[in-house]
């Protein structure tokens, strides 16, 4: 079977999707009257260099998800990768785009509030390694993020403690560690005050029944609607269990990974065992 | 008139010592003037240090203060270059070879000339052909690395040959073939015929040849001579006193095009290149040796590719080197090839630039072309310089030359026709014939104004560029041209920079005086209409719009552009001598090592409670001896029995059971003991064998790897009862000693586990088992009773030679496992080479093909694996030794021991044994699978057993165990191969004093051949790595002592990875210990002395920031790094990293220059992330920051 993978933050760059927006006019202009900008100019020409800025970079990424997701045939399984996630709820029907999309705006306003934290990624080792080196430090504020593939995760927390961290674990055999040019500690309880705000906000959205089934990256089991609020606020505060949505979807039967915007996530699934 | 073949010179460029310049070559020629001279003294003065430090740095050292230069034509400065106006940076340039800045200046001028910018050749099919060659001697770029060796990097961009015109049409992006041709002293003419070729191929539309040549250091010194220099530098070319070449130095260059496309493009025409040909003398007495008949087959091929009738050819540009062999022959060759056409005499005069300008070698066909050129064009014969008495040799008045000696109008009946000739040294010789070029002009005069327009990078440049213009006014350079063609001109070659200007002019006089105007400042108003705005809009936006006139327009000669060129030259320093430290470090350390067990004090116990978790075997009395031993709060897991209450049955083996363990273990275990491994007995039986491996060995890998993937922090304690050897020949249980091998790795890979092993006999004490088990020494224990042993890493000098004088027996059989392999063969081939009355045999997993189908291609491909085995068996059955070969895995012990059980029964017995098969060792335990390690183990350790096993009752003489460098000192994803290498030292330390000699050699990587060069891991590492006669060496002589065991490889003492010798479990004698500190103390002081240097260096660059009113200190230190490596002496504070013209190469030293001048960490990865002097100074005060406050953490 086949599962239909969409990346989060992080992809984005300049020129994405610039020859959909003219195949899909009323999305585009929902979006725009949705965001109160032009998505187009945003994600094909970003004159102002508002691709680097979390606030505009995840309605960009999310928006020109939803797009190439419509090209693509229908699939037996969706899963998203954080902010992905979002894009994953909307091919499974979950959420409508409109909904989806004024969500993701307002996820990417709390996130970027939080300040003064980074992240970083980890390779070589595994995420045992990685949690053993964070505890043996003692500092409190550095978390493991994402776990994203057998020897490669996030760390994220407080800058300065990060900096610290990344000492720490470099010093593992074979271990690689590499900031990343984020601006928050997301995926982390230093996002909880973010979190709870998002709750407030999610509280008010209707879930809709999933007409595909969809794998959640918080808990790595089924997403189920019902759920939904607590699931998505969640996930702002805790690890993408990215290795465990791999497991389950496998075991669930998909041999066959696709992937919108790029290969990001699916590159990870290679390296998952 | 012209022929479809005609090729039109239509621009051209010429620098020479003299004669920067077209006009001024005609003024040296034409008057009979040469500008031979000495060598400029403060050209001379630049180079004194490096001359002194060549000739003290010689391995025979020159000791003569005096350096005497020849004279010859040499340009006034070669140091400098405009970097902006080829969008380089002052580093960048500084780094280029001269040569290759000549050549650039040269084109680009040649282009402008042309009526080409940069703009109109963007994108175009414009052929690059370079002349040139390295000379040998001094080359720029060997002078700038011995100035400092780390810019080798990054400047071979700029000192490669092939750059020299891959360089232009990457600046220009220019699409047509891009080459340099080197035929020596013809190559530019060479190239020129190339280019001809190219375009009438339809390979371009356009075409650049060039050259440029300097003489770096024309030194006069008998080691340096060549053989062919004047004794004055002055060339006197047919002269009797002709007595060779002088140096010449200087650029040139033309711009090519088919004649019809450049009429059709109204391109002025210099010349037409009527037809040229290239041929070789083929083989004559020596390979310098000129050949007369080759030179006039030469001109028949070039008069018949032009279509031309010699007799109509007026002047003739011979290559002329005044020596006084070449000359002879040149003046034969022309009049052998004239003489197929006339009998006429002296009709055509003869002459060589390089009597005015010197030789330019490589570059010295397409001068000799340009002077051609510019006679044709003045239609007057130039006077030979330096010609006052006829060489005796050359009989003029019987052949179709003459000398003239003073300049005469040339005014033939036809058109004016030329020839020109170079040779190259090793024999490719090249001529040409051009055409004088009549153009008409039926078009009418221009009326009305136009717009003129020059650029230039610079202000300085376009300030000069403008003055020249007025200046070539004022010369009459604008007499009688159209201003129109003035004007479109400047408009289609002249527009390409950033600083401009741009004036309606309706005349000449007009012209003059605005640009006058403009050099006072002084600028009439732009007038109203459409020129006007032409005018204004070009000086915004650099774009020149106009409407086509009817008139068609044509390019004419005007002024070229002036460069702004500073300093790019690296100085000697004259500290050399100082820096320099002759004295070399040639300490020889021995390539041979052991590791012996010594005694040691015993264990102190350790105060603080422990909580253990034991692994035990209940067949073992490993629970009864821990109990003992007081540990205090232990909880045995027994194999077999359920770890919790109503689990499954303990399996040392099973993933789930040990991940249960590992559960517990991380509830707060501090100690976890496994003692499964506590058999007394060892056993022969491989089964048996194979079940303790698995219990044992299996066990602890499954063990660990549950608690790796835990995460859990804990010490573990490996525990075994007599399975390493204490002394030589002591019965022991050697396959639990690869327990030992195992546990050295596990730290390596995770740290969090803190490994020791315990190996104890029935007499130890429990209160010194306790204080071992609780110690807090990591690595191996050995008790013996009340004795304490440890691992030390020993040097081993001499090799004794206690054992056989001749190890292998006329008339023995060896067996070889692993034969197949580089390592086996090569060491089948030294047993051979030892003694070639024996049978060899080949064990190996692939074996090789039956020998009836070695001949057979498809079986052996040639260069194929198996072939290069094919052909080393074969060579080694050259000595007369007996080869077989027979396919056996040794990690099989069924299949393993039939083919031990055969070669026992075809020869008797087995006299030697070297068991060299093996697998690498792949990944770490984490993420090993078991059949994996299970297989690397196998090949070594289960076949040793079967070996022994099968030789129980006729032992060897000998059996050599190859092991391995991991068993003493393994690296992270070892831990299989360690355990099967510790094991096989261990078996062979057992085995000492029996009837067959044991003996285990521990290699370091092999330099050649096996498996390190198979990995790629052959280089020097903490160990040097080993060549294949050295390792060979290192066996026979441990075959031929009463040694069981060998540790092959010198210690790589001044590497950099000496200092994790000391991080392993093993400690090292006191002399190893003494000259590991030595050389850590010099390294330190090595990078110390560097960082200093560097510190030194920065502090000393001046920059000046611009950008903001006020800095920071670290923005002003910042910008000194980066000035350092680019070479501004100004920076703008946001300027970004990579349009100052860096790259990923330089970033990493431009890095690490920043972090040793702040003294924090800083990476490539920061530099590129942060790349302007704000942000990277912004990002520098951070870490200086987070430094002070966590000073333990940097």
């Amino acid at each position: 079977m086949r599962c239909l993978l969409f990346p989060g933050q992080g992809v984005q760059k300049r020129g994405m999707g610039s020859d959909l927006f003219a195949r899909y006019p009323e999305a585009t202009a929902l979006a725009d009257d949705v965001l109160g900008y032009s998505i187009e100019e945003l994600c094909a020409r970003d004159p102002l260099r508002r691709l680097r800025d979390t606030r505009f970079a995840q309605p960009a990424v999310f928006f020109v998800n939803a797009l190439l997701a419509r090209e693509k045939p229908q699939p037996d399984f969706v899963a998203g990768h954080s902010l992905g996630e979002y894009n994953a709820l909307v091919a499974a029907g979950v959420l409508t785009l409109a909904d989806g999309l004024a969500l993701v705006a307002r996820r990417a306003g709390l996130m970027a509030e939080v300040t003064g934290g980074g992240m970083s990624a980890v390779q070589g080792v595994p995420a045992a390694f990685v949690r053993r080196a964070l505890t043996e430090t003692g500092l409190p504020n550095v978390f493991l993020a994402n776990l994203n593939a057998d020897t490669q995760t996030t760390i994220a927390g407080d800058r300065a403690e990060l900096a610290v961290a990344g000492k720490a674990i470099a010093a593992l055999p074979g271990a690689r560690v590499v900031p990343l040019n984020v601006s928050g500690p997301f995926h982390t309880p230093l996002m909880a005050p973010a979190a709870a705000r998002l709750r407030g906000v999610l509280a008010e959205q209707a879930f809709a029944p999933a007409a595909v089934p969809v794998v959640s990256s918080v808990t790595g089991e089924l997403f189920d609607p019902a759920d939904g609020a607590d699931l998505l606020a969640r996930q702002l505060a805790e690890p993408v269990e990215w290795v465990r949505v791999v497991h389950t979807l496998r075991a669930l039967g998909v041999t066959e990974f696709d992937e919108v915007n790029g290969r990001t996530v699916t590159a990870l699934v290679t390296r998952i065992h | 008139m012209g022929h479809e073949k005609d090729i039109a010179v239509v621009g051209l460029s010429v620098d020479l010592p003299g004669a920067s310049g077209f006009d001024e070559l005609w003024r040296l020629v034409s008057t009979g003037s040469g500008t031979a001279r000495p060598f400029p003294a403060d050209r001379a003065a630049k180079l004194a240090e490096y001359i002194s430090y060549l000739r003290a740095t010689s391995i025979d050292p020159l000791d003569e203060p005096d350096v005497e230069y020849h004279n010859g034509y040499f340009l006034d400065t070669v140091d400098h270059f405009d970097h902006t106006a080829f969008g380089m940076n002052p580093r960048q340039a500084t780094l280029t070879d001269p040569h290759h800045r000549m050549v650039l200046r040269a084109m680009y001028l040649a282009f402008e000339d042309a009526g080409y910018s940069l703009e109109r050749l963007r994108g175009s099919r414009t052929g690059v052909f370079v002349g040139f060659a390295v000379n040998p001697g001094s080359t720029y770029l060997d002078y700038i690395s011995r100035v400092d060796p780390s810019v080798g990097q990054q400047a071979i961009t700029g000192n490669i040959p092939a750059m020299l015109a891959n360089r232009l049409s990457h600046l220009l992006d220019l699409r047509g073939p891009s080459m340099v041709v080197d035929t020596a002293c013809s190559a530019t003419l060479v190239a020129v015929h190339q280019a001809k070729n190219a375009l009438l191929l339809g390979d371009c539309d356009l075409a650049v040849v060039g050259g440029a040549r300097i003489v770096f250091a024309p030194v006069k010194h008998q080691h340096s001579n060549i053989g062919i220099e004047s004794s004055d530098g002055v060339t006197r070319t047919f002269d009797e006193a002709a007595d060779g070449t002088g140096f010449g130095e200087g650029s040139g260059a033309v711009v090519l095009k088919r004649l019809d496309q450049a009429l059709a493009d109204g391109d002025q025409v210099y010349a037409v290149l009527k037809g040229s040909a290239v041929n070789h003398d083929g083989n004559t007495e020596g390979i310098t040796n000129p050949d007369s008949d080759s030179q006039a087959d030469l001109l028949l091929s070039a008069w018949r590719d032009a279509e031309v009738d010699p007799r109509t050819i007026g002047y003739f540009e011979a290559h002329g080197t005044a020596t006084r062999v070449g000359d002879p022959i040149e003046h034969e060759g022309i009049k052998r090839a004239f003489a197929r056409h006339t009998t006429d005499r002296q009709f055509c005069a003869v002459g060589t630039v390089k009597a005015n300008v010197g030789h330019l070698f490589e570059g010295s066909g397409v001068v000799g072309l340009i002077k051609a050129i510019a006679v044709l064009r003045h239609g007057v014969i130039p006077p030979q310089a330096n010609y006052r008495t006829p060489n005796p040799k050359l009989d003029f008045t019987s052949g179709p030359l003459y000398l003239p000696t003073e300049p005469r109008p040339w005014q033939p009946e036809g058109p004016r026709r030329a020839g020109v000739s170079a040779f190259g040294l090793g024999g490719t010789n090249a001529h040409a014939v051009l055409q004088e070029h009549i153009a008409v002009d039926e078009r009418p005069a221009s009326t009305g104004p136009q717009l003129f327009v020059l650029t230039a990078a610079t202000i300085k440049s376009l300030t000069w560029t403008v003055e020249r213009h007025v200046a070539f006014i004022d010369a009459g350079g604008l007499d009688g041209v159209d201003i129109a063609d003035v004007c479109h001109t400047t408009r289609v070659s002249r527009s390409g920079h950033r600083h401009r200007i741009a004036v309606v002019v309706a005349n000449a006089a007009d012209l003059r005086r605005q640009l006058a105007g403009l050099l006072v400042e002084q600028r009439d108003p732009l007038p109203e209409g459409p020129l006007g705005a032409a005018a204004a809009a070009f000086l915004r936006e650099g774009r020149v719009d106009l409407e086509p006139t009817d008139r068609q327009p044509r390019i004419v000669r005007l002024p070229g552009y002036a460069f702004d060129e500073t300093l790019a030259w690296v100085r000697f320093p004259d500290t050399w001598r100082d820096t320099m430290n002759l004295t070399t470090h040639d300490v020889r350390h021995p390539v041979t090592h052991d590791v012996e067990l010594r005694e040691v004090p015993l264990s102190i116990v350790a105060a603080d409670p422990v909580r253990a978790l034991a692994i035990v075997d209940p067949d073992t009395d490993a629970e009864d001896v821990l109990t003992a031993a007081g540990l205090g709060d232990v909880r045995f897991v027994r194999i077999g029995e359920p770890v919790l209450p109503g689990g499954a049955p303990f399996q040392p083996t099973d993933p789930a059971a040990c991940a249960e363990v590992a559960r517990l273990v991380d509830e707060g275990v501090t100690h976890v003991v496994h003692a499964t491994a506590f058999e007394d007995k060892a056993v022969l039986d491989v089964s048996v064998v194979d079940d303790r491996v698995t219990k044992n060995l299996d066990g602890l890998f499954q063990l660990t790897k549950s608690l790796m993937a835990a995460g859990v922090k804990t010490r573990l304690v490996v525990l075994t009862r007599t399975a390493v050897c204490a002394a030589p020949g002591e019965q022991v249980v050697p396959e639990n000693a690869a327990l030992v091998g195992f546990g050295k790795v596990v730290e390596r890979e995770y740290p969090y586990i803190k490994v020791s092993h315990v190996d104890l006999d029935p007499a130890v004490s429990p209160a010194a088992l306790r204080a071992e088990v609780l110690s807090e020494d990591r690595g191996l224990s050995v008790l013996r009773g009340d004795r304490r042993l440890r691992e030390v890493f020993v040097e081993v000098p001499e090799v004794d030679t206690d054992g056989p004088a001749e190890h292998l027996r006329a008339g023995g059989t060896y067996l070889i496992t692993g034969g197949t392999g580089a390592l086996g063969l090569a060491v089948a081939a030294r047993f051979a080479a030892t003694q070639p009355d024996i049978d060899l045999v080949l064990v190996s997993r692939s074996g090789l093909p039956p020998r009836e189908q070695w001949d057979d291609v498809s079986v052996v491909p040639s260069g194929s694996p198996v072939a290069r085995r094919v052909a080393a068996v074969r060579e080694i059955e050259q000595t007369g030794a007996r080869v077989g070969v027979v396919a056996a895995d040794a990690g099989d012990p069924v299949a393993f021991g039939a083919a031990i059980t055969g070669i026992q029964r075809e020869h008797s017995r087995i006299d030697g044994v070297v068991h060299a098969a093996g697998l690498p060792g792949g990944s770490t335990v984490m993420f090993r699978e078991r059949a994996d390690f299970d297989a690397v183990v196998r090949a070594k350790l289960h076949a040793a057993v079967v070996l022994d096993r099968l030789t129980e009752t006729d032992r060897p003489d000998f059996i050599a165990h190859f092991s391995s460098v991991a068993s003493v000192f393994p690296a992270p994803g070892q831990a299989d191969y360690a355990a099967a290498n510790y094991y096989l030292d261990n078996l062979a330390r057992s085995r000492a004093g029996g009837p067959c000699h044991v003996i285990a050699l521990d290699w370091v990587a092999w330099k050649e051949i096996g498996m390190a060069v198979d990995f790629g891991t052959n280089g020097d590492t903490m160990f040097k790595a080993l060549p294949t006669a050295t390792g060979l060496d290192v066996l026979d002589a441990g075959l031929r002592s009463g040694r069981s065991r060998l540790f092959a490889g010198e210690l790589n003492y001044r590497g950099e990875l000496i200092h994790l010798l000391r991080s392993y479990d093993v400690a090292l004698s006191a002399d190893i210990e003494a000259k590991v500190e030595h050389e850590m103390l010099a390294l330190r002081e090595r990078l110390r002395a560097a960082a200093d240097k560097t510190k030194a260096t920065v502090a000393a660059v001046e920059v000046e920031l611009t950008g903001r009113d006020e800095f920071t200190d670290v923005e002003r230190t910042v910008a000194q790094c980066l000035a350092l490596a680019f070479g501004y002496d100004e920076l703008d504070v946001e300027g970004d990293f990579f349009d100052l013209g860096g790259d990923s190469i330089m970033a990493a030293t431009v890095a690490s220059t920043i972090a040793t001048v702040h003294g924090v960490g800083y990476d490539v990865a920061d530099l590129l992330a942060d790349r302007t002097v704000s942000e990277i100074a912004y990002h520098i005060e951070d870490l200086v920051t987070f430094a002070d406050m966590n000073p333990e953490a940097v």
